[in-house]
């Protein structure tokens, strides 16, 4: 995998799930097991709470929105000059439907997918650029 | 590593008779060696799924899938764009793919996305067809993001293909490849309504421009798309709730649902409420149900549809409670279940998915499992 650019603001709490090696209890004094405890569970709370993505999606994401912004613009300009009966009027709107159903399609995967969407991509080709991990 | 290349022609060196596929080996050995490759003798069985964009057939794929069993996941490996979804026994491909115009050719030429100048059916017929007698295809890949049509990615036969799109059922010669065609009519308020739920949190749109996207595009769809219904063999109608009197419910809630089944199709035998054949008007809501407002109210009939014998069942209202559900499911008949109860089941399974407390999911439940069933006589009778 890609080294992680960890996106996070919160700086040296924050590490990835698992990342943190936990020593047996009987290794640790009783009197600072507590302590440390305490510090495990706010590193792991800290690591679910950002989510970790792949740079691939998070591109995609970004570029649909702006797509679905700009393609609006763009019919709304279209058929305010030309009328509505034109065909660049209904190609303008035509792409637009297209982007958003492609915007609401990659929001359903990511958010009924228990990993990103390109997990089985990433899987085979950890060092695509497309496969850096991204924590926000 | 193999050299392997799938033709999309007929006949030739990757199929032989005996329903293996040979593979060569690159020129690197000092001796010519073949691997051969186990290919399907058996044909495999092709579903059409077509409706409008934003229409329900992604949440359709989905349900359907989970009935045929196994996760539905993009293709290994591979372009991370693509439209393709493989399960264990299925494999549903997306007809955008087919675009013979990407989105820069499209606007140069004036041609919407619902036109068929826009798609290569040529293209589409051919694969297809090579799909179903068992032999791989490189399907071009369509790129929503981008507009742009992106290398093709490998397609081997399954034991069932879906091909989901806006033009399933256009081409003659596809639709006659197919063993069972499904079409989603969705009425013009109720398709509004879905967008607006789709749509209202992006930045950019708005109530006028999703309204102006539905009206600038109707033309092009009344014209292209609609009549593909006359020759589905189950057409899922969704239309504004009749339960809740005048101006009602104009979200959209609450649907009336109606599950239009072709009469003599080949393995597919429709769903009938109480006694086949007959009329029936029923509301399950009463002394043994209690359903909360606006309640349930299913009918049977049968007629005709663009001049073909249908049998009708219809949903309006919806399910609050899985009692409600499984009442309703020990009612129907022809359900092509395995086990008692298994329609409630796969619809709790997705709770999630939208319609899945009405007549939508309810039909599409009952259209996954008779598409099993379809797949199951077909295999049967070989």
């Amino acid at each position: 995998m890609a080294s992680p650019s960890i996106g996070c603001p919160s700086s040296s709490t924050a590490l990835p799930a698992g990342a943190g090696l936990r020593r047996s209890p009987s290794s640790v004094h009783p009197w600072r097991r507590r302590h440390h405890q305490q510090q495990q569970a706010r590193r792991l709370v800290m690591a679910a709470a950002a989510r970790r993505r792949y740079k691939g999606t998070v591109r995609r994401e970004a570029a649909l929105a702006e797509l679905v912004e700009r393609k609006v613009a763009e019919a709304m300009e279209a058929c305010g000059e030309r009328g509505q009966d034109d065909e660049g009027c209904r190609v303008a709107w035509d792409e637009v439907e297209e982007v958003s159903q492609a915007r609401a399609d990659l929001r359903r995967r990511i958010a009924e997918a228990p990993g990103d969407p390109l997990e089985h991509f990433c899987a085979h080709n950890p060092t695509a650029d497309d496969c850096a991990v991204v924590y926000e | 590593m193999a050299a392997f290349t799938a033709h999309t022609s007929a006949a030739t060196s990757l199929y032989s008779p005996a329903g293996t596929a040979i593979l060569l080996r690159s020129r690197s050995r000092a001796y010519p060696t073949t691997t051969t490759i186990r290919v399907s003798c058996s044909k495999t069985v092709v579903i059409g799924v077509a409706a409008d964009s934003g229409c329900g057939k992604s949440t359709f794929m989905r349900r359907l899938t989970s009935v045929l069993g196994g996760g539905a996941e993009p293709p290994r490996g591979g372009n991370p764009n693509s439209n393709t979804l493989v399960s264990d026994t299925a494999t549903v491909i997306c007809l955008d793919d087919y675009h013979s115009l990407d989105r820069a050719g499209r606007k140069a030429k004036g041609v919407t996305a619902l036109d068929p100048r826009a798609h290569d059916f040529d293209l589409m017929y051919e694969q297809v067809r090579a799909i179903k007698e068992g032999r791989a295809v490189e399907k071009p890949v369509y790129n929503h993001v981008t507009g742009r049509l992106d290398p093709p990615e490998l397609i081997t036969p399954p034991e069932i293909l879906v091909i989901k799109g806006l033009h399933s059922m256009y081409d003659e010669r596809v639709r006659d490849l197919l063993d069972l065609s499904i079409y989603l009519d969705i009425s013009n308020e109720v398709k509004f309504a879905w967008k607006v739920q789709r749509d209202m949190a992006e930045r950019g749109h708005s109530l006028e421009s999703i309204r102006a996207s539905i009206e600038a595009r109707k033309p092009d769809f009344d014209a292209y798309i609609e009549p593909q219904k006359q020759y589905a063999d189950a057409v899922i109608e969704v239309l504004p709730t009749q339960l809740i009197p005048g101006p009602g419910d104009d979200e959209g809630k609450v649907l009336r649902v109606k599950l239009i089944m072709k009469e003599g199709v080949e393995h597919f035998a429709p769903v009938y409420l109480f006694d086949e054949g007959s009329t029936v008007n029923w509301i399950p809501c009463g002394r043994k149900l209690s359903c909360s407002y606006p309640g349930i109210r299913f009918a049977y009939g049968f007629g005709a549809y663009f001049g073909h014998e249908v049998s009708v069942v219809e949903m309006d209202g919806q399910f609050d409670k899985l009692d409600e559900l499984i009442y309703v499911e020990t009612h129907l008949s022809n359900l092509s279940t395995k086990f008692y109860g298994e329609v409630a089941q796969q619809m709790l399974k997705h709770a999630d998915f939208p319609g899945s407390n009405n007549g939508t999911g309810l039909f599409q439940t009952i259209v996954g499992l008779k598409i099993r069933d379809l797949y199951e006589q077909i295999v049967a009778r070989r």
